[in-house]
């Protein structure tokens, strides 16, 4: 079970000759997976997120999602399609309205059926979840620093409890504490719960550290699907995909040029690199 | 980001699009007063004025699908007000007397056929044709008792006059619509903005902040599509958490449009904020005199296409003063 694509394309013109998404196959299943998906600006990221929660339908193929056939004329309710795959858009911080935090939070279960008691046992345990203190549960939404607001409203998508999270950007806009922390949490949710998380992202570094899974789009087709390592030691052909390298793996292949550490496998958090400079260095006398 | 298309501007290379936006405002209110002030019955003028228009039309280059989608829109007022006319006029010669009898399988019939319409107008292509049809179909079944007595029997007379009016009335709506049409297909709406500044000109001597409420306009069309696509977005991110707009009952339904209000006017406070500052930081200050950056300049063409329309506006108000029309 999961959201799978097959031969989906959609063009938002439907005049335009290029296609946003062009012959798409791909499978998301859930099982606690940390899928990023890359690509530059107008490569079709969000457009192809959009379809995994049914908000676009497909032109041509079939997007299957929990056991939904949907199509170009699917116009059954998509309500709990909605609610196990939930999609945090960009900025998720303009779509609070409520006049708590609390309410807010609530918004999605209520939607979904909950009763107001039980949406709110939910609201309190994703407010846990990400991270938001019980001062800030009963003040409103528009009172909270930016950071905040977008704990709150991954909080509201958090609150239904899907099985696949997405999440468009969701460290644009951050400071860097407030980006650790997000993507801290993110895999924290992915651990605890064994929901499989999908987030669009720009930063190398993020992918290199947390992905399980690299999806890459360009120009609306997906050109490589599979596990990050690969994709970073062939820089030919990341270099073709406009992607950049993360900075360990910069710093490492730098030294290897220069001929200073040999690296047998880039490291592609710091942490790694750390290790593996601590390790040559001892090595080498020095402390 | 731009699909979409604000306004109904047709760009094309033509005389019509060259020429000043203030020359085809002025001309467009002088063909106003002209299409009014054509007598009943002169059908030379109407005949000249329609020509007019086509040759206008023609020159524009904007297909001419453009021009009739303008004019779906008020084919049910056209269509309406010509019946109406040709109904209820009673003056000038008797053209036609229909007799009519109201009786039940009539007035049953009659409500049959209006559900039908009703229900696959949805489905028909050229509905105001169907709408004429409609009409006449049902004066056809009223004029004789189909199934049991009559219970009631009027004549509805049609009178030559009512007919003219009736067609004159079609026609001058028509010919507005289109001469409206030619103004907004052919110029972009800033153009048309900085010439209602110009043409406002005049109100500043009575204190009117014309130019701030230019900037104002420019500012709201500059925004329409951003707005556009934000809401979208705000929609997309409540479907997201379970909004259904299609369903729900009158509680659950304000509760969506709260959901899409809220973020929408805090989004348009912000930017309107930001706009502010930038607008600051630039040394924008409100009411000061500025320059422009596309200047507005009469031509030759222009003087011309001015000079005509007042022309045959100035002739036909001196022919009908003098009684000679």
């Amino acid at each position: 079970m999961g959201i799978n694509f097959r031969n989906v394309s959609f063009r938002y013109n439907k005049k335009a000759s290029k296609p946003t998404l062009d012959n798409i196959t791909l499978d998301i299943f859930k099982k606690s997976e940390f899928i990023t998906i890359l690509g530059h600006t107008g490569s079709g990221k969000s457009t192809l997120v959009q379809h995994m929660n049914a908000l676009l339908l497909p032109d041509e193929g079939e997007v299957e999602i929990f056991g939904k056939h949907i199509t170009k004329k699917y116009k059954d309710k998509l309500k709990d399609t909605r609610k196990k795959v939930g999609l945090v858009f960009q900025f998720p911080e303009y779509q609070l309205f409520e006049e708590t935090v609390l309410k807010d939070i609530m918004f999605g279960p209520k939607n979904f059926g909950l009763s107001d008691q039980e949406a709110k046992s939910k609201a309190i345990e994703a407010c846990k979840q990400v991270g938001l203190g019980e001062e800030l549960w009963t003040r409103s939404p528009f009172t909270l620093s930016g950071g905040q607001m977008r704990r709150v409203a991954i909080a509201g998508i958090l609150a239904s409890e899907p099985d696949v999270l997405i999440l468009d950007e969701p460290t644009v806009g951050l400071d860097p504490v407030g980006k650790k922390e997000l993507l801290n949490l993110l895999e924290d949710i992915r651990i605890n719960t064994g929901k499989t998380i999908v987030i669009i992202s720009h930063d190398m570094n993020v992918v290199a550290k947390h992905a399980t899974r690299v999806i890459v789009l360009n120009d609306g087709k997906v050109v490589y699907n599979g596990p990050k390592l690969p994709l970073f030691s062939d820089l030919e052909r990341l270099r073709s995909f406009n992607l950049d390298l993360p900075d360990s793996a910069r710093i490492a292949i730098e030294l290897k040029e220069k001929g200073l550490i040999d690296f047998d496998e880039l490291p592609l958090a710091l942490e790694e690199l750390r290790k593996h400079l601590k390790l040559n260095l001892q090595g080498a006398g020095y402390e | 980001m731009n699909k979409i298309a604000f306004g109904q501007y047709y760009h094309t290379d033509s005389f019509i699009h060259r020429l000043d936006p203030r020359t085809k405002i002025i001309s467009l209110i002088l063909m106003m007063v002209f299409i009014f002030v054509i007598p009943k019955n002169q059908f030379v003028v109407l005949g000249f004025s329609v020509a007019l228009l086509l040759a206008v039309v023609f020159l524009t280059k904007v297909p001419l699908i453009r021009y009739l989608k303008s004019l779906k829109q008020i084919m049910f007022l056209l269509i309406f007000s010509f019946f109406f006319q040709a109904l209820f006029n009673n003056s000038g010669d008797l053209l036609l007397t229909i007799n009519q009898n109201i009786s039940i399988a009539n007035i049953a019939l009659g409500v049959v056929l209006i559900v039908l319409y009703l229900f696959f107008r949805k489905y028909l292509p050229l509905k105001f044709l169907w709408l004429i049809l409609l009409v006449i179909a049902i004066i056809y079944i009223f004029q004789y008792p189909i199934i049991g007595q009559s219970l009631k029997s009027y004549q509805l007379k049609v009178y030559r006059d009512g007919v003219v009016t009736g067609f004159f009335i079609i026609v001058r709506i028509m010919l507005l619509i289109v001469f409206s049409s030619i103004l907004t297909l052919t110029t972009k709406p800033t153009d048309l903005n900085n010439a209602l500044e110009w043409l406002m000109r005049p109100l500043e001597w009575v204190k009117i902040p014309t130019s701030v409420l230019a900037m104002m306009i420019s500012i709201s069309l500059r925004f329409i599509p951003t707005l556009f696509l934000e809401t979208e977005r705000i929609l997309k991110a409540q479907a997201s958490r379970g909004v259904d707009f299609k369903e729900g009952k009158v509680k659950a339904k304000i509760t969506q449009i709260i959901s899409l209000l809220i973020p929408m006017f805090i989004i348009s406070f912000k930017r309107a904020f930001d706009l502010a500052d930038a607008m600051e930081a630039r040394g924008y200050i409100p009411g000061a005199k500025r320059t422009k950056l596309a200047l507005l300049k009469f031509g030759l063409s222009d003087y011309f296409v001015l000079i005509f329309a007042l022309g045959i506006v100035i002739g036909l108000i001196v022919l009908r003063v003098n009684h000679a029309l």
